[in-house]
Protein backbone atom coordinates (compact mmCIF):
# COMPACT_ATOMS: atom_id res chain seq x y z
CA UNK A 1 0.00 0.00 0.00
CA UNK A 2 1.50 3.35 -0.96
CA UNK A 3 0.90 6.71 0.65
CA UNK A 4 -1.80 7.78 -1.76
CA UNK A 5 -3.78 4.58 -1.30
CA UNK A 6 -3.43 4.71 2.45
CA UNK A 7 -4.63 8.31 2.70
CA UNK A 8 -7.52 7.62 0.32
CA UNK A 9 -8.59 4.65 2.39
CA UNK A 10 -8.27 6.64 5.58
CA UNK A 11 -10.29 9.53 4.17
CA UNK A 12 -13.07 7.17 3.13
CA UNK A 13 -13.17 5.59 6.56
CA UNK A 14 -13.44 8.88 8.43
CA UNK A 15 -15.85 10.52 6.00
CA UNK A 16 -18.39 10.93 8.83
CA UNK A 17 -16.23 13.68 10.30
CA UNK A 18 -16.34 17.31 9.24
CA UNK A 19 -14.31 18.19 6.16
CA UNK A 20 -11.90 20.42 8.04
CA UNK A 21 -11.21 17.69 10.61
CA UNK A 22 -10.71 15.12 7.87
CA UNK A 23 -8.22 17.39 6.13
CA UNK A 24 -6.45 17.95 9.43
CA UNK A 25 -6.07 14.23 10.12
CA UNK A 26 -5.01 13.43 6.56
CA UNK A 27 -2.48 16.22 6.67
CA UNK A 28 -1.01 14.93 9.93
CA UNK A 29 -0.56 11.38 8.63
CA UNK A 30 0.73 12.54 5.28
CA UNK A 31 3.37 14.67 6.98
CA UNK A 32 4.35 11.78 9.20
CA UNK A 33 4.87 9.52 6.21
CA UNK A 34 6.84 12.22 4.42
CA UNK A 35 9.18 12.57 7.36
CA UNK A 36 9.64 8.84 7.63
CA UNK A 37 10.52 8.72 3.96
CA UNK A 38 13.01 11.55 4.45
CA UNK A 39 14.56 9.53 7.25
CA UNK A 40 15.30 6.75 4.77
CA UNK A 41 12.21 4.54 5.07
CA UNK A 42 10.00 3.43 2.23
CA UNK A 43 6.36 4.55 2.13
CA UNK A 44 5.18 1.01 2.69
CA UNK A 45 7.31 0.59 5.81
CA UNK A 46 6.16 3.90 7.18
CA UNK A 47 2.55 2.89 6.70
CA UNK A 48 3.18 -0.48 8.25
CA UNK A 49 4.34 1.26 11.40
CA UNK A 50 0.86 2.70 11.84
CA UNK A 51 -0.53 -0.77 12.45
CA UNK A 52 -3.80 -1.92 11.01
CA UNK A 53 -5.94 0.69 9.32
CA UNK A 54 -9.11 -0.56 10.97
CA UNK A 55 -7.63 -0.10 14.42
CA UNK A 56 -6.38 3.32 13.41
CA UNK A 57 -9.78 4.42 12.17
CA UNK A 58 -11.39 3.07 15.29
CA UNK A 59 -9.02 5.10 17.45
CA UNK A 60 -9.51 8.25 15.40
CA UNK A 61 -13.28 7.98 15.57
CA UNK A 62 -13.14 7.17 19.27
CA UNK A 63 -11.33 10.48 19.75
CA UNK A 64 -14.41 12.25 18.38
CA UNK A 65 -16.80 9.98 20.15
CA UNK A 66 -15.53 11.43 23.38
CA UNK A 67 -16.41 14.87 22.16
CA UNK A 68 -19.92 14.01 21.05
CA UNK A 69 -21.64 14.03 24.50
CA UNK A 70 -20.04 17.41 25.30
CA UNK A 71 -21.70 18.86 22.23
CA UNK A 72 -25.00 17.28 23.07
CA UNK A 73 -25.72 19.04 26.32
CA UNK A 74 -26.37 22.53 24.95
CA UNK A 75 -28.39 21.19 22.04
CA UNK A 76 -30.64 19.34 24.48
CA UNK A 77 -32.01 22.59 25.82
CA UNK A 78 -32.24 23.87 22.28
CA UNK A 79 -34.31 20.85 21.38
CA UNK A 80 -36.54 21.56 24.35
CA UNK A 81 -37.05 25.13 23.21
CA UNK A 82 -37.64 23.97 19.65
CA UNK A 83 -40.15 21.42 20.88
CA UNK A 84 -42.08 23.97 22.89
CA UNK A 85 -42.03 26.31 19.91
CA UNK A 86 -43.47 23.58 17.75
CA UNK A 87 -46.19 22.79 20.27
CA UNK A 88 -47.15 26.44 20.51
CA UNK A 89 -46.97 26.81 16.75
CA UNK A 90 -49.32 23.86 16.35
CA UNK A 91 -51.68 25.35 18.91
CA UNK A 92 -51.65 28.67 17.11
CA UNK A 93 -52.24 26.88 13.81
CA UNK A 94 -55.22 25.01 15.21
CA UNK A 95 -56.58 28.28 16.55
CA UNK A 96 -56.26 29.85 13.15
CA UNK A 97 -58.00 26.90 11.58
CA UNK A 98 -60.79 27.19 14.13
CA UNK A 99 -61.07 30.91 13.48
CA UNK A 100 -61.28 30.38 9.74
CA UNK A 101 -63.97 27.73 10.32
CA UNK A 102 -65.95 30.15 12.42
CA UNK A 103 -65.48 32.83 9.82
CA UNK A 104 -66.77 30.68 6.99
CA UNK A 105 -69.65 29.51 9.16
CA UNK A 106 -70.55 33.04 10.17
CA UNK A 107 -70.20 34.20 6.58
CA UNK A 108 -72.76 31.68 5.40
CA UNK A 109 -74.88 32.45 8.43
CA UNK A 110 -74.67 36.13 7.63
CA UNK A 111 -75.72 35.60 4.04
CA UNK A 112 -78.71 33.54 5.12
CA UNK A 113 -79.39 36.09 7.82
CA UNK A 114 -79.28 38.88 5.29
CA UNK A 115 -81.82 37.10 3.17
CA UNK A 116 -84.03 36.69 6.22
CA UNK A 117 -83.44 40.27 7.23
CA UNK A 118 -84.56 41.58 3.89
CA UNK A 119 -87.64 39.40 4.21
CA UNK A 120 -88.24 40.53 7.76
CA UNK A 121 -87.70 44.16 6.86
CA UNK A 122 -90.19 43.79 4.08
CA UNK A 123 -92.64 42.16 6.48
CA UNK A 124 -92.18 44.09 9.69
CA UNK A 125 -89.83 47.02 10.21
CA UNK A 126 -90.15 47.51 14.00
CA UNK A 127 -88.06 44.34 14.56
CA UNK A 128 -84.84 46.05 13.55
CA UNK A 129 -84.62 48.58 16.31
CA UNK A 130 -81.09 49.79 16.84
CA UNK A 131 -81.28 49.03 20.57
CA UNK A 132 -81.72 45.27 20.06
CA UNK A 133 -78.18 43.96 20.20
CA UNK A 134 -78.93 40.61 21.76
CA UNK A 135 -77.26 38.65 18.95
CA UNK A 136 -73.98 40.48 19.42
CA UNK A 137 -73.47 38.38 22.53
CA UNK A 138 -74.17 35.04 20.89
CA UNK A 139 -72.02 35.64 17.79
CA UNK A 140 -69.45 38.34 18.27
CA UNK A 141 -67.73 37.62 14.96
CA UNK A 142 -70.37 39.15 12.72
CA UNK A 143 -70.90 42.88 13.07
CA UNK A 144 -73.40 43.08 10.21
CA UNK A 145 -76.25 41.25 11.94
CA UNK A 146 -76.37 43.75 14.76
CA UNK A 147 -79.81 44.97 13.91
CA UNK A 148 -81.59 41.62 13.75
CA UNK A 149 -82.11 38.60 15.91
CA UNK A 150 -79.73 35.81 14.93
CA UNK A 151 -81.36 33.30 12.66
CA UNK A 152 -81.54 29.78 14.05
CA UNK A 153 -79.46 28.48 11.11
CA UNK A 154 -76.49 30.53 12.21
CA UNK A 155 -76.81 29.13 15.73
CA UNK A 156 -76.63 25.58 14.46
CA UNK A 157 -73.65 26.29 12.24
CA UNK A 158 -71.78 27.96 15.04
CA UNK A 159 -72.44 25.16 17.51
CA UNK A 160 -71.24 22.60 14.96
CA UNK A 161 -68.01 24.44 14.26
CA UNK A 162 -67.60 25.14 17.95
CA UNK A 163 -67.65 21.42 18.74
CA UNK A 164 -65.04 21.05 16.00
CA UNK A 165 -62.68 23.48 17.57
CA UNK A 166 -63.17 22.42 21.20
CA UNK A 167 -60.35 19.93 20.83
CA UNK A 168 -57.95 22.61 19.64
CA UNK A 169 -59.29 24.95 22.27
CA UNK A 170 -58.63 22.43 25.02
CA UNK A 171 -55.00 22.03 24.01
CA UNK A 172 -54.76 25.78 23.79
CA UNK A 173 -56.36 26.13 27.20
CA UNK A 174 -53.39 24.57 28.96
CA UNK A 175 -51.00 26.88 27.14
CA UNK A 176 -53.23 29.83 27.98
CA UNK A 177 -53.28 28.87 31.66
CA UNK A 178 -49.49 28.82 31.85
CA UNK A 179 -49.35 32.14 30.02
CA UNK A 180 -51.95 33.61 32.32
CA UNK A 181 -49.95 32.39 35.29
CA UNK A 182 -46.78 33.97 33.92
CA UNK A 183 -48.60 37.23 33.22
CA UNK A 184 -50.18 37.18 36.67
CA UNK A 185 -46.80 36.58 38.25
CA UNK A 186 -45.34 39.41 36.24
CA UNK A 187 -48.16 41.74 37.24
CA UNK A 188 -47.77 40.73 40.87
CA UNK A 189 -44.05 41.40 40.71
CA UNK A 190 -44.66 44.79 39.12
CA UNK A 191 -47.20 45.63 41.84
CA UNK A 192 -44.83 44.62 44.62
CA UNK A 193 -42.04 46.59 42.98
CA UNK A 194 -44.33 49.63 42.81
CA UNK A 195 -45.16 49.30 46.49
CA UNK A 196 -41.46 49.00 47.28
CA UNK A 197 -40.80 52.14 45.25
CA UNK A 198 -43.53 53.99 47.18
CA UNK A 199 -41.96 52.83 50.43
CA UNK A 200 -38.60 54.19 49.35
CA UNK A 201 -40.11 57.51 48.35
CA UNK A 202 -41.87 57.63 51.72
CA UNK A 203 -38.57 56.91 53.44
CA UNK A 204 -36.92 59.81 51.60
CA UNK A 205 -39.80 62.10 52.63
CA UNK A 206 -39.41 60.91 56.22
CA UNK A 207 -35.69 61.77 56.09
CA UNK A 208 -36.64 65.25 54.94
CA UNK A 209 -39.27 65.59 57.69
CA UNK A 210 -36.79 64.35 60.28
CA UNK A 211 -34.24 66.98 59.30
CA UNK A 212 -36.94 69.65 59.29
CA UNK A 213 -38.13 68.64 62.77
CA UNK A 214 -34.59 68.58 64.17
CA UNK A 215 -33.93 72.08 62.89
CA UNK A 216 -37.21 73.35 64.37
CA UNK A 217 -36.55 71.51 67.64
CA UNK A 218 -33.18 73.25 67.98
CA UNK A 219 -35.02 76.54 67.56
CA UNK A 220 -37.18 75.67 70.54
CA UNK A 221 -40.29 74.08 69.02
CA UNK A 222 -41.68 71.05 70.93
CA UNK A 223 -41.21 68.56 68.09
CA UNK A 224 -39.35 65.78 69.87
CA UNK A 225 -42.17 63.25 69.44
CA UNK A 226 -42.63 64.05 65.77
CA UNK A 227 -38.92 63.72 65.00
CA UNK A 228 -38.76 60.36 66.79
CA UNK A 229 -41.80 59.24 64.80
CA UNK A 230 -40.20 60.32 61.51
CA UNK A 231 -37.00 58.47 62.45
CA UNK A 232 -39.10 55.37 63.02
CA UNK A 233 -40.79 55.92 59.66
CA UNK A 234 -37.42 56.13 57.90
CA UNK A 235 -36.26 52.83 59.33
CA UNK A 236 -39.53 50.96 58.87
CA UNK A 237 -40.18 52.21 55.32
CA UNK A 238 -36.64 51.41 54.20
CA UNK A 239 -36.88 47.93 55.70
CA UNK A 240 -40.27 47.34 54.11
CA UNK A 241 -39.02 48.50 50.72
CA UNK A 242 -35.94 46.29 50.89
CA UNK A 243 -37.99 43.29 51.98
CA UNK A 244 -40.46 43.72 49.13
CA UNK A 245 -37.68 44.24 46.62
CA UNK A 246 -35.92 41.11 47.81
CA UNK A 247 -39.16 39.19 47.44
CA UNK A 248 -39.52 40.34 43.83
CA UNK A 249 -35.90 39.61 42.98
CA UNK A 250 -36.08 36.13 44.47
CA UNK A 251 -39.23 35.41 42.52
CA UNK A 252 -37.56 36.62 39.36
CA UNK A 253 -34.59 34.34 39.90
CA UNK A 254 -36.94 31.43 40.37
CA UNK A 255 -38.79 32.39 37.21
CA UNK A 256 -35.55 32.47 35.24
CA UNK A 257 -34.68 28.94 36.22
CA UNK A 258 -37.95 27.67 34.82
CA UNK A 259 -37.78 26.71 31.13
CA UNK A 260 -41.16 28.31 30.44
CA UNK A 261 -39.78 31.78 29.85
CA UNK A 262 -39.12 31.42 26.10
CA UNK A 263 -42.75 30.38 25.60
CA UNK A 264 -44.15 33.64 26.91
CA UNK A 265 -43.75 35.85 23.81
CA UNK A 266 -45.59 33.34 21.67
CA UNK A 267 -48.39 32.90 24.08
CA UNK A 268 -48.88 36.59 24.54
CA UNK A 269 -49.67 36.90 20.91
CA UNK A 270 -51.78 33.76 20.75
CA UNK A 271 -53.72 34.73 23.85
CA UNK A 272 -55.97 37.44 22.35
CA UNK A 273 -57.05 35.27 19.44
CA UNK A 274 -57.88 32.55 21.91
CA UNK A 275 -59.85 34.84 24.16
CA UNK A 276 -61.96 36.17 21.31
CA UNK A 277 -62.67 32.69 20.10
CA UNK A 278 -63.63 30.78 23.22
CA UNK A 279 -66.84 32.68 23.81
CA UNK B 1 3.60 -5.53 25.57
CA UNK B 2 -0.04 -5.67 26.56
CA UNK B 3 -1.88 -3.00 24.57
CA UNK B 4 -4.28 -2.32 27.43
CA UNK B 5 -1.33 -1.34 29.60
CA UNK B 6 -0.10 1.03 26.95
CA UNK B 7 -3.39 2.74 26.31
CA UNK B 8 -3.67 4.07 29.81
CA UNK B 9 -0.04 5.14 30.14
CA UNK B 10 0.24 6.67 26.69
CA UNK B 11 -1.84 9.68 27.67
CA UNK B 12 0.49 10.39 30.58
CA UNK B 13 3.56 10.09 28.38
CA UNK B 14 2.12 12.36 25.70
CA UNK B 15 1.09 15.02 28.21
CA UNK B 16 4.42 14.89 29.99
CA UNK B 17 6.52 15.16 26.84
CA UNK B 18 4.62 18.19 25.57
CA UNK B 19 4.82 19.75 29.02
CA UNK B 20 8.55 20.42 28.72
CA UNK B 21 8.32 22.06 25.30
CA UNK B 22 5.88 22.46 22.41
CA UNK B 23 6.20 19.70 19.85
CA UNK B 24 4.83 18.70 16.50
CA UNK B 25 3.26 15.34 15.88
CA UNK B 26 6.13 13.48 14.31
CA UNK B 27 8.60 14.66 16.92
CA UNK B 28 6.29 13.52 19.68
CA UNK B 29 5.75 10.13 18.11
CA UNK B 30 9.51 9.65 17.75
CA UNK B 31 10.14 10.54 21.36
CA UNK B 32 7.47 8.26 22.74
CA UNK B 33 8.23 5.31 20.50
CA UNK B 34 11.79 5.50 21.80
CA UNK B 35 10.53 5.01 25.33
CA UNK B 36 7.93 2.32 24.73
CA UNK B 37 7.14 0.17 21.77
CA UNK B 38 3.98 1.73 20.46
CA UNK B 39 2.18 1.74 17.15
CA UNK B 40 2.69 5.19 15.72
CA UNK B 41 -0.85 5.40 14.42
CA UNK B 42 -2.33 5.32 17.90
CA UNK B 43 -0.67 8.53 19.02
CA UNK B 44 -2.37 10.84 16.52
CA UNK B 45 -5.89 9.92 17.58
CA UNK B 46 -4.80 10.44 21.16
CA UNK B 47 -3.48 13.91 20.30
CA UNK B 48 -6.76 14.62 18.58
CA UNK B 49 -8.76 13.54 21.60
CA UNK B 50 -6.63 15.50 24.04
CA UNK B 51 -6.96 18.56 21.81
CA UNK B 52 -10.73 18.09 21.69
CA UNK B 53 -10.75 17.86 25.48
CA UNK B 54 -8.83 21.17 25.64
CA UNK B 55 -5.70 19.70 27.17
CA UNK B 56 -3.75 20.77 24.09
CA UNK B 57 -3.73 23.89 21.97
CA UNK B 58 -2.37 23.70 18.46
CA UNK B 59 -0.71 26.28 16.24
CA UNK B 60 1.04 26.15 12.88
CA UNK B 61 4.68 27.14 12.52
CA UNK B 62 6.68 27.33 9.31
CA UNK B 63 9.51 24.85 8.98
CA UNK B 64 12.65 25.16 6.92
CA UNK B 65 11.88 21.93 5.12
CA UNK B 66 8.40 21.03 3.87
CA UNK B 67 4.96 22.40 4.82
CA UNK B 68 4.18 24.21 8.12
CA UNK B 69 4.01 21.93 11.13
CA UNK B 70 1.27 21.71 13.67
CA UNK B 71 2.68 22.23 17.15
CA UNK B 72 0.99 21.05 20.31
CA UNK B 73 1.07 23.16 23.44
CA UNK B 74 -0.10 22.02 26.86
CA UNK B 75 -2.89 24.18 28.35
CA UNK B 76 -3.42 24.87 32.04
CA UNK B 77 -6.06 22.13 32.07
CA UNK B 78 -3.49 19.85 30.45
CA UNK B 79 -0.95 20.58 33.18
CA UNK B 80 -3.51 19.70 35.83
CA UNK B 81 -4.44 16.55 33.97
CA UNK B 82 -0.77 15.57 33.64
CA UNK B 83 -0.20 16.08 37.37
CA UNK B 84 -3.25 13.99 38.16
CA UNK B 85 -2.20 11.16 35.86
CA UNK B 86 1.35 11.23 37.18
CA UNK B 87 0.11 10.93 40.76
CA UNK B 88 -2.24 8.14 39.82
CA UNK B 89 0.51 6.32 37.96
CA UNK B 90 3.02 6.56 40.82
CA UNK B 91 0.45 5.32 43.27
CA UNK B 92 -0.61 2.53 40.96
CA UNK B 93 2.90 1.37 40.01
CA UNK B 94 4.08 1.48 43.62
CA UNK B 95 1.09 -0.57 44.64
CA UNK B 96 1.73 -3.10 41.90
CA UNK B 97 5.46 -3.42 42.63
CA UNK B 98 4.85 -3.77 46.38
CA UNK B 99 2.33 -6.47 45.65
CA UNK B 100 4.70 -8.29 43.31
CA UNK B 101 7.61 -7.97 45.75
CA UNK B 102 5.58 -9.54 48.55
CA UNK B 103 4.75 -12.48 46.28
CA UNK B 104 8.34 -13.09 45.19
CA UNK B 105 9.66 -12.85 48.79
CA UNK B 106 7.29 -15.53 50.02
Amino acid sequence: MNKHQFLEELRRSISVLEDSEQADIINEYSQHIDMKVEGGMSEAEAIEDFGSLDQLVEDVLAAYHVKAPEKKTPSDTQALVEGSKQVIGAAVGSTKRGVSKIKSATASAISSAKAKVSKAQAAANPECEPGVNANAKTSPMDPITCKTKPPSGAHKMISRTASGITRGARSLWEAAVTIAKALLRWCWNALVACIALCAFIGAICAVFAFGFCIVLMVQGYPLFGVSIASLGLIVSLTCAGLLLLRFVLLKKLEGETQPESPAIPFSQHSNPTFASEVI
Amino acid sequence: MNSQFKKGVLELLVLESVRSRDMYGYELVEEISEAIDVKEGTIYPLLKRLTNERYFETYLRESTEGPPRKYYHLTAAGVIRAEELRREWVEFSQGVSRFLKERTDE
